[in-house]
């Protein structure tokens, strides 16, 4: 970060006079009003979070310091070891399947097929379904007694899957909602790095007698590696942080089976009121997301993507194809 | 030779839209069916085998949902709070991004710095002591609170995001305004902002739907039935 001092001194080196502090009037206070409001909705509860998990707390009232007791407390409670697992599961189950089918559909609708617009646009859909209704519309088709699901299962022969109540099925379950809902982020992401790629460098590959499986090992994925990256980062951090699709699919459970870290967090503070163990959670999740957001940034620092003004955190492409087709 | 490869190819073609409109089947079936269910009646709902499409077709939910449930005033909150949402981010965010595009002053890229490592700070990790605080200032189950909330999270993309369409303004146009004695701030208002609209509009969709999106905020920090926002409506009204 800047020292403001020392700014000060390399653009007026003669005066420390108050008007050329104003000159700058206008942009600071431009920026004052973002800076506040973040400082006050995530810098402030961050620092009160740290605060919290030093302390023993009932309901809203601030106790005794306990140091690092809650953090104690956390490490050595199995339901915590559970919550950990269960996010672990969660996060890495749903990238196994959104990467592949992401990149798989993308991979076809860079192609020049028929209706490319139609089944781009059809593709999209479960993105703006909000995760609440996600979980209902998924609880509906795999209700045991009257979900369309099961009605085609126990009518092929087979006798009937609790798919929310069963503890070994529960979590798949709660992956196959996700994917469903968050495959067309990666999809798109995907899609946009796949049209940076020339198409002169497929036909030299074909010239040069490459089968399409060469090309795609040898020219799709070394550009769109990069993308690639970033879209299991963008994608780790979103499934380790969200709370709403379990909360309402399967609420934690059956016994404990689907309580991630994050909706453990949510359960300590807004169920069970203890602020103090939900601020400790919430600091171990902040730390794993750090974690995260600086091999991100180390990422987009070391090689040419750049964040192109139609998206805010979205990489669309590199900057020059970082190909070399020896 | 020829044969063979037609062959192929037709073999491709064959997998490529067969993959296709199953995943477009996957992809909709769900909407779908939460279509149809919609049109159902209650005993139309848990029929045996399902109905695959509703029959009889009645729309007597919606009438239910629209004269006899709390729902309407959930849209309305919602509609309310993700429209101030969207107004406050715009407001706060073009004039930081306006200043991270165009202006040079001490501390520049530490404030920006500043604003976008918020974006690092997963909103669960701080709900607990934001819904102390909250509280304790008396901002609780209040439309304020929400709309801060949302804002203040969504802030640090959209800077950047906006920041990205103040810099593909070309220059020259305020230049040539300042020329003609416009000031610089009369440049931003009038020339810059409805040049950088389409952007602005971007902004304010991301924006909006994800406020209308959000379930966890407006669950944990609103309590009574008049502040109630839509998606926790929904699942209230199950």
């Amino acid at each position: 970060m800047h020292l403001p001092v020392a700014e000060e001194r390399s653009f007026c080196p003669a005066t420390h006079s108050i008007w050329r502090w104003a000159k700058f009037g206008v942009p600071y206070s431009f920026v004052s009003p973002a800076l506040l409001l973040v400082v006050l909705v995530s810098f402030y509860p961050i620092f009160y979070a740290f605060r919290l998990s030093l302390y023993e707390t009932d309901y809203m009232a601030v106790g005794r310091f306990v140091g690092p007791g809650n953090f104690l407390r956390a490490a050595l409670d199995p339901r915590v070891h559970n919550s950990i697992l269960a996010s672990f599961g969660y996060v890495f189950g749903s990238l196994v399947l959104v990467i592949p089918i992401g990149l798989g559909l993308a991979l076809i609708l860079n192609r020049p097929i028929r209706f490319r617009g139609f089944f781009r646009t059809i593709l999209i859909f479960p993105w703006i379904v909000s995760q609440t209704v996600t979980a209902m519309l998924w609880s509906w088709l795999l209700n045991p007694n009257f979900g369309p699901v099961n009605y085609v299962i126990s009518a092929l022969g087979f006798s009937r899957v609790m798919f929310v109540a069963n503890p070994n099925i529960a979590m798949k379950t709660l992956v196959a909602a996700n994917v469903w809902q968050s495959y067309p982020y990666a999809m798109i992401l995907f899609l946009a790095a796949l049209q940076t790629i020339p198409s002169e460098l497929y036909e030299a590959g074909k010239i040069d007698g490459a089968s399409s499986v060469k090309c795609f090992r040898y020219i799709t994925l070394p550009v769109i590696s990069n993308v690639l990256m970033v879209v299991v980062i963008m994608c780790t951090l979103h499934y380790f942080n969200m709370v709403t699709l379990m909360y309402v699919l399967t609420g934690g459970g059956p016994v404990y089976r689907t309580e991630t870290l994050s909706l453990k967090v949510f359960l300590e503070a807004f169920a069970h009121w203890d602020m103090s163990l939900a601020s400790t959670l919430g600091i171990t999740i902040f730390a794993f997301n750090v974690v995260f957001s600086l091999l991100y940034i180390k990422l987009l620092r070391r090689e040419s993507l750049y964040w192109a003004p139609g998206g805010g955190t979205t990489v669309i492409g590199t900057r020059e194809p970082a190909v070399e087709v020896s | 030779m020829v044969q063979q490869r037609r062959l192929r190819e037709t073999l491709v073609t064959m997998a490529t839209y067969g993959t296709l409109v199953t995943a477009s089947l996957v992809a909709l079936g769900p909407i779908l069916w939460g279509l149809g269910t919609s049109f159902k009646t209650s005993p139309g709902v848990v029929a045996m085998p399902p109905q695959w499409f509703p029959s009889p077709l009645t729309l007597e939910n919606y009438q239910l949902i629209l004269l006899n449930s709390s729902l309407p005033r959930c849209f309305l909150n919602s509609l309310f709070v993700a429209l101030c949402g969207v107004l406050l981010t715009l407001a706060v965010g073009c004039h930081a991004g306006y200043a991270a595009a165009r202006y040079e002053f001490p501390g520049k890229n530490g404030l920006l710095l500043l604003i976008l490592a918020t974006a690092m700070i997963p909103g669960i990790s701080i709900m607990a002591p934001l819904y102390v605080v909250a509280t304790r200032v008396g901002l609780h189950d209040t439309y304020w609170i929400l709309i801060l909330i949302y804002s203040a999270w969504q802030v640090p993309s959209i800077v950047w995001l906006i920041r990205g369409f103040f810099e593909s303004v070309p220059r020259d146009l305020e230049e040539a305004a300042m020329i003609d004695g416009c000031s610089r701030l009369r440049a931003f208002y009038q020339i810059v902002l409805p040049i950088a609209q389409p952007g602005l509009a971007a902004a304010a969709i991301l924006v909006f739907v994800y406020i209308w999106n959000d379930f966890l905020i407006a669950t944990a920090f609103t309590i009574s039935e008049p502040m109630r926002m839509m998606q926790v409506g929904l699942l209230i009204s199950l």
